[in-house]
């Protein structure tokens, strides 16, 4: 080392007229990793209420009816959107813990259960508070692609051919049949025979409904179970209005 | 000023920039031996990397928390700095081996299983040569543990790594550091 460094290094300093950077500059970045860490487990918490909002409603006592095995329908309806974006804010939110002033003190596996536990704990709390519905509500409304990525009990219970049909009850005729248009507003006659008297939900125009069942020709359907519709209300209230009808009265509005 | 303690010079050199003259004098060979002990550079090159070093902590001096010492932030800038030059280090005109230059030699060969029944000097060449050929991450943890005399907390501060990834670190380096020095010594 030369025994001049510290003077050639002071000389540098006053040459270059470098000054320590302010205070407020490194208060921001460690306000902004903070921040960005709360974000991350609010969005991670909102992901698990819906996850858990999806999984309520998803029907478990019935699979063995409207599919051919747990597996399937565990397959089939697995909110894999809901639980991917989750698994990314938590990853997000690790990140940021990690990177916080003391972060790197803590071992992998304790931030992770901090991550874990943040986000599940605030995500049960959001689900009880009813704001995982309000969420589905509100995305099933206004989010594109609700019924191809949000919800897969849109496209499972979108399937007449396996005898599942969902749509809005359009009419109600005499007897045992009613009119329903499904999702993408084609009209169904629907023959509701042994189900009318173990249904969960009133066959008024209006209502939203899921049938299990099976097709009987193009347009005409058999149900031998009428369903509410647990999850995905938004999405119907936009096709009545786009069909211009009235909101639906009934489970959707309750 | 030799009295003072590192964060009383913290806060003197941000009242006046002439005063970190003393926080240099301080640290400034023990940072060189560091630099020296990890990238295996020239002599000649030590100074261009150290004032790079000393001017990324007065470029940063705010950033200091006086909850850990100023030798481990000091030391983590340099660990930065050789990590995020490493190839433009590297590149340089080297010296044959890593620069040991003193201590340190014997806790590792009392920690490690390697032959002691050895000339010094010949032993001390080897060692070198050994540390040379470890990966940087193994390089590092055995130069802070045994040649800076670092205990973990200092050494999990300086790397930013959990104190239980530093132990187990520190496991795996001596155990390469073993078979990498059973390889040349069996070889020359």
């Amino acid at each position: 080392m030369q025994d001049d460094f510290d003077q050639v290094l002071l000389g540098r300093l006053k040459k270059e007229k470098l000054a320590p950077a302010s205070r407020w500059r490194f208060e921001v970045k460690n306000y902004s990793i903070w921040t960005l860490g709360a974000a991350s487990v609010a969005v991670g918490s909102v992901s698990f209420a819906l996850i858990v909002h999806l999984a309520k409603n998803n029907d478990w006592e019935i699979y063995g009816e409207v599919s051919d095995g747990f597996g399937q329908f565990l397959l089939l309806t697995l909110p894999y959107f809901w639980i991917l974006l989750l698994a990314l804010f938590m990853s997000v939110a690790y990140y940021n813990i990690r990177h916080t002033r003391f972060g790197y003190r803590y071992p992998l596996s304790a931030l992770l259960a901090v991550s874990v536990f943040l986000s599940f704990s605030g995500g049960y709390f959001l689900y009880r508070s009813g704001f995982g519905r309000l969420v589905d509500d509100f995305l099933g409304e206004r989010a594109p692609y609700y019924r191809e990525i949000m919800n897969p009990q849109m496209r499972f219970w979108d399937s007449p051919e396996h005898g599942r049909l969902m749509g809005v009850i359009s009419s109600s005729t005499a007897g045992l049949t009613f009119l329903l248009t499904d999702i993408r507003a084609k009209e169904w006659q629907v023959r509701c025979g042994i189900c009318a008297k173990a249904q969960r939900v009133p066959i008024n125009a209006g209502n939203p409904v899921r049938l299990s069942g099976h097709m009987i020709d193009d347009g005409i359907f058999s149900a031998d179970r009428v369903l509410p519709v647990g999850t995905g209300r938004g999405l119907f209230r936009g096709r009545m209005m786009m069909m211009g009808g009235q909101f639906p009265v009934g489970d959707a509005d309750r | 000023m030799e009295e003072k303690s590192d964060q009383e010079l913290v806060a003197l050199t941000l009242v006046n920039q002439d005063d970190f003259i003393y926080l240099v004098d301080r640290y400034k060979h023990k940072l060189a031996r560091y630099v020296r002990r990890l990238t295996n550079v020239a002599l000649a090159d030590i100074d261009d990397i150290l004032q790079d070093i000393f001017l990324k902590i007065y470029r940063n001096l705010n950033d200091y928390d006086q909850t850990m010492s100023f030798s481990s932030w000091a030391y983590r800038i340099a660990h930065n700095q050789v990590i995020s030059n490493y190839r433009a280090i590297a590149a340089r005109p080297q010296g044959n081996q890593v620069g040991l230059e003193d201590d340190g030699v014997g806790e590792l060969v009392a920690e490690i299983d390697i032959e002691r029944e050895m000339d010094e000097k010949l032993r001390e060449q080897l060692i070198a040569r050994t540390l040379a050929r470890l990966k940087p991450k193994y390089r590092e943890i055995l130069v802070l543990k045994f040649f800076e005399e670092k205990s973990y907390e200092e050494i999990s501060d300086i790397t930013r790594l959990p104190a239980g990834t530093v132990a187990s670190r520190l496991s795996g380096a001596k155990k390469e550091f073993a078979r990498e020095f059973k390889k040349i010594n069996k070889s020359t």
